[in-house]
């Protein structure tokens, strides 16, 4: 999760992703954040986020994308 | 139970009440906006008859038709016992139509003289796509000719067209004020003419939808417009033609088809013959007599280019009662070979020698 | 049939009618006969095509699902080994992959005919000529039949969503057909998902008189927009876009801003119509516009503005783009080889911009077979590219300059500029041709003299200028109210009955009264697509 949580700060580093659970909705994250989004959390833990895992339920929280993330590894 | 079934009807309720003001607000803009006009007054006077006899002879066409017929002429040469002139200003073959289906629901009529100009048979002529053929429309009164109008003309137009008249409403301020004052005399009320705007025109009326117009010097419009040819021929004004047709055929109307003349000039210049040699054509075709008023013999009819107010064909008043007056005597004819020209050449040959002489 | 017509208003009210006195379970069949009724009345001879592309993406999709039932019946053998395992998903995979191809081709190669032959026939032409050739390779004539775009990208998207595990496929082809050619969406869309409009389609629908009394007051308010702004503000864009050699300075920016009011109230008025049209039949489509002249950016704006093309794009063609093997080889190309942070931050960005190219391409050539469409695309390609590319640049500069990128001031200045940005990519989309669009803004440059009597001409009457301004400052308003997330229709039914009819009446009233009616009067921009 921690590794999670790095990632994204890097790439926006202004939000609390212990609380925020509307990244997609509120359009903080945009079309391009999530593209690098997906590909660091595609080399980081070897899955395969296709653009059929890109909705608001996978990406609005980093709890969410967490969940996403495992689900993908099994 | 009693109550929610009240308050059902109280929802309905509450849909018609706002559906009548709409229905209030839109006549009340229509009194103060929409220009009080010809078409109003006189289909009010065909549906109302003033002698309380029905009308028996109608002429329908479109401004020249108004200004060259006078149906007094029909009465006192007795071709006619309550004959009337519906000709208006602009209106289409489509609109002459309505015009006799709308007369002849109240009015047991006998004949019918339709009055043909090709300027409204030609598919170029750009009219407002919409809302630039209701001015029979508007004024038709609620009636089974109202519903087929609707049903055949106005499906594929904006529906603002059956019911909102924006299009006839005042421009201008002065105008708006000028027509609330007519709409507010007797005159109006009772659908005379003198509640009409903007005939000053023209020239006088003469009652039974004649104008008798003054003589005017300059002339207006083109000597040359391009010459009407077959191609130009609208096929949906063609086929209300053929409605018209069987619409008297049916009912036992005798339908006579008349071109007024034009100017010598136009007609030297080719405008209109080979339309009005078309109209001859459908009306064989149809079994319709057809009266092509340029041909008429100089000799009976004497047509100058001074006797118009322009070159497309508004005759004077003076030329119209003398038209009249040969065309009734025509029409008690059956056979009024001599009256004529054989054909355009001869018509044009003529025109020729008598402004060399 | 146009969506002004007695016709459509007749058609719809005999349709409503007939809609709640059937039983439910019928209702969905209703509606399917009601659009093809509705497909028919605009010419029957083009119908084939959406029947056409409705077998095959509905084929595609029961062959999609039967593939993955396969592998499913395969997958539960006992004994398999993980090679065996591997193998039968490969297999699923391969064969899906080539429905998918093949649903694509078809589909699309039949829009790409339809829509665009003569153009690249044309081009061909001119390449000939100029290498000294005859190039006369003769055009077809080919009707175009209505809503082809629409439906095609649709269908399209429904065979994809299938492919992905999204959604089930359809096993009943009529109610399938009716998902393609729903009659309120066919003439200009909302491009809709299946997900979204099936459940919809197929459940029961109950009569409610305030789910008819919202229809018809989004339908009055989508004629306001139409009949008091666009056909009115029309009248100048097509005075200066028609003569583009005659205006000059100032007036071009009025005949392009007339256009902005036009191509936005026709667009938007026409959605209203629509979604208003199928409310009626308790259908919810989606929203196609959200106040996209708030927007700070062109990215923004294509997130407002035709919403649904854009996620589309974004779903179908953004995604799989900048996500595919070859994007992701390009990036890690990149970031290999460059040695600056820069570098390695446009390893992360060509992807994305070469996403935006082709995304902004594919939508020029979405709105019409001629270059200046396709310049009008890359017109807004480049600048979303641009923008990516300067990201990290721009945040150095606020650094810089201590610009509070939050600031009221700034964010006003944002959607000023993306204002500006847009009307300009409109010289594109509404000259006539390429040519016409750069002489046009040449001409913006060239200096006029300013005259209110000239601009009020130009309207038609002083009257007519104050009414699309007056209209204007209504929809902002309005517009304004929505931003902040105010239902308009649901906080008006809790108002008094006077204030609620005061609206209801003064907005029927003016289209009554105050609509335009012009000799051109009829009939949406967008029903040419």
């Amino acid at each position: 999760m921690d590794q999670l949580l790095d990632i994204l700060n890097e790439i926006n580093s202004d939000v609390d992703y212990e609380i925020c659970d509307t990244l997609i909705d509120d359009g903080i994250f945009s079309s391009f954040d999530i593209v690098s989004l997906v590909g660091e959390l595609n080399d980081a833990f070897d899955i395969d986020i296709t653009p059929v895992d890109i909705v608001p339920e996978n990406f609005n929280s980093a709890e969410a994308m967490w969940e996403m993330i495992q689900r993908l590894q099994d | 139970m009693k109550n929610k079934a009240f308050k059902e009807i109280l929802k309905y309720l509450r849909v018609v009440i706002f559906l009548a003001i709409i229905a209030i607000l839109v006549e009340a803009f229509n009194y103060v906006l929409v220009q009080p006009g010809y078409a109003r007054y006189i289909i009010h006077t065909a549906d109302n008859s003033e002698t309380g006899e029905d009308y028996d002879c109608v002429v329908v066409g479109a401004s020249h038709g108004r200004a060259s017929i006078d149906p007094h002429y029909f009465l006192e040469m007795g071709y006619a016992s309550n004959p009337i002139n519906m000709c208006i200003q602009g209106a289409t073959v489509i609109d002459n139509y309505y015009m006799v289906r709308e007369v002849c629901r109240n009015n047991d009529v006998k004949k019918i003289i339709l009055e043909l100009d090709y300027q409204y048979w030609d598919k170029n002529q750009s009219l407002d796509a919409d809302f630039g053929d209701l001015i029979v429309y508007g004024q038709l009164p609620f009636s089974k000719v109202k519903l087929e109008y609707i049903a055949n003309e106005l499906m594929t137009k904006d529906f603002r067209t059956i019911y909102f008249r924006k299009y006839a409403f005042a421009k201008k301020w002065a105008i708006l004020k000028k027509y609330v004052a007519i709409k507010k005399t007797d005159a109006y009320k009772n659908y005379q003419i003198e509640g009409v705007a903007g005939l000053d025109t023209e020239g006088p009326y003469q009652g039974l939808g004649f104008f008798y117009r003054t003589k005017v010097t300059n002339k207006k419009g083109k000597l040359n417009p391009s010459p009407w040819t077959y191609d130009d021929l609208n096929p949906k004004v063609q086929k209300y033609f053929e409605k018209i047709v069987s619409y008297c055929k049916d009912n036992d109307i005798e339908l006579i088809c008349v071109t007024t003349p034009i100017p010598p000039s136009s007609v030297a210049a080719g405008a209109a013959n080979e339309a009005n040699t078309y109209f001859k054509q459908i009306c064989d075709e149809n079994n319709v007599r057809y009266i092509d008023g340029n041909l008429i013999k100089n000799e009976i009819l004497n047509v100058s280019d001074d006797d118009f107010s322009d070159w497309e064909g508004h005759m004077n008043g003076e030329l119209a009662e003398q038209f009249s007056e040969i065309l009734t005597e025509i029409l008690k004819k059956d056979d009024c070979k001599d009256y004529f020209y054989k054909d355009y050449d001869e018509c044009i040959e003529a025109i020729k020698i008598r402004s060399n002489s | 049939m146009s969506l002004v017509s007695t016709g459509f208003l007749v058609f719809l009210l005999v349709g409503v009618i007939v809609y709640y006195l059937i039983p439910k379970k019928a209702q969905w069949a209703w509606l399917l006969i009601l659009s093809y009724a509705y497909y028919l009345c605009s010419g029957y001879k083009t119908i084939i095509f959406m029947i056409l592309t409705t077998c095959v993406t509905y084929s595609a999709g029961r062959l999609l699902q039967y593939s993955e039932e396969k592998l499913d019946n395969n997958l539960k053998q006992e004994d398999l080994s993980r090679e065996d395992k591997k193998a039968f998903k490969e297999k699923n995979k391969a064969f899906k992959k080539k429905i998918v191809l093949a649903a694509l081709l078809l589909v699309f190669g039949i829009l790409a005919v339809i829509k665009y032959y003569n153009f690249a026939i044309e081009n061909i032409n001119s390449i000939i000529k100029a290498f000294g050739g005859n190039g006369r390779i003769s055009a077809l004539k080919l009707l175009l039949p209505l809503g082809i775009s629409f439906y095609s990208f649709q269908s399209i998207s429904y065979v994809i969503d299938v492919y992905r595990g999204k959604v089930k496929a359809c096993s009943n082809i009529f109610k399938y057909a009716l998902f393609v050619s729903y009659f309120p969406q066919i003439t200009q869309g909302p491009i809709g998902r299946y997900d979204r409009l099936a459940p919809q389609f197929f459940e029961e629908h109950k009569y409610d008189l305030v789910v008819i009394q919202h229809g018809l007051q989004r339908m009055a308010w989508g004629l306001f927009k139409k009949f008091i702004i666009a056909d009115r503000a029309g009248v100048v864009a097509n005075l200066v876009f028609n003569n583009p050699g005659q205006y000059h300075g100032i007036y071009v920016i009025i005949g392009v801003l007339g256009y902005c009011a036009q191509l936005y109230g026709d667009f938007a008025g026409g959605i209203d119509m629509v979604m208003g049209a199928s409310e009626m039949f308790g259908i919810q489509l989606d929203d196609n516009f959200r106040q996209p002249f708030f927007s700070h950016s062109i990215g923004e704006f294509w997130r407002r503005w035709h919403i649904t093309l854009g996620t589309w794009m974004k779903d179908y063609v953004f995604y799989p783009f900048s996500l595919s093997k070859a994007m992701n080889k390009l990036g890690k190309f990149f970031k290999k080889h460059s040695k600056t942070r820069f570098g390695k931050y446009m390893a992360k960005a060509l992807p994305i911009c070469l996403a935006d190219l082709l995304i902004f391409f594919i939508v020029g050539v979405w709105h019409g077979a001629a270059w200046k469409y396709i310049v009008y695309g890359m017109y807004n390609g480049i600048i979303m590219s641009f923008s990516s590319i300067m990201a990290p640049v721009y945040e150095k500069m606020f650094k810089i300059t201590h610009i509070n990128k939050n600031a009221r001031w700034y964010r006003a200045w944002q959607i000023v500029r993306t204002f500006i940005l847009v009307n300009i990519s409109w010289y594109f989309d509404d000259a006539a041709t390429l040519t016409d669009a750069f002489r046009l803004m040449g001409n913006t440059f060239k200096h006029a003299a300013f005259s209110m009597d000239a601009v009020i001409k130009m309207f038609g009457s002083e009257v007519d200028l104050i009414i699309v301004l007056a209209g204007c400052v209504v929809w902002l308003i309005i517009s304004i109210l929505k931003e902040k997330g105010i239902a308009i229709r649901a906080s008006l039914d809790k108002k008094p009955l006077i204030i609620r009819w005061a609206v209801y009446i003064l907005l029927v009233m003016s289209v009554a009264t105050v609509g335009y009616i012009s000799s051109t009067s009829g009939g949406f921009m967008y029903a040419q697509f």
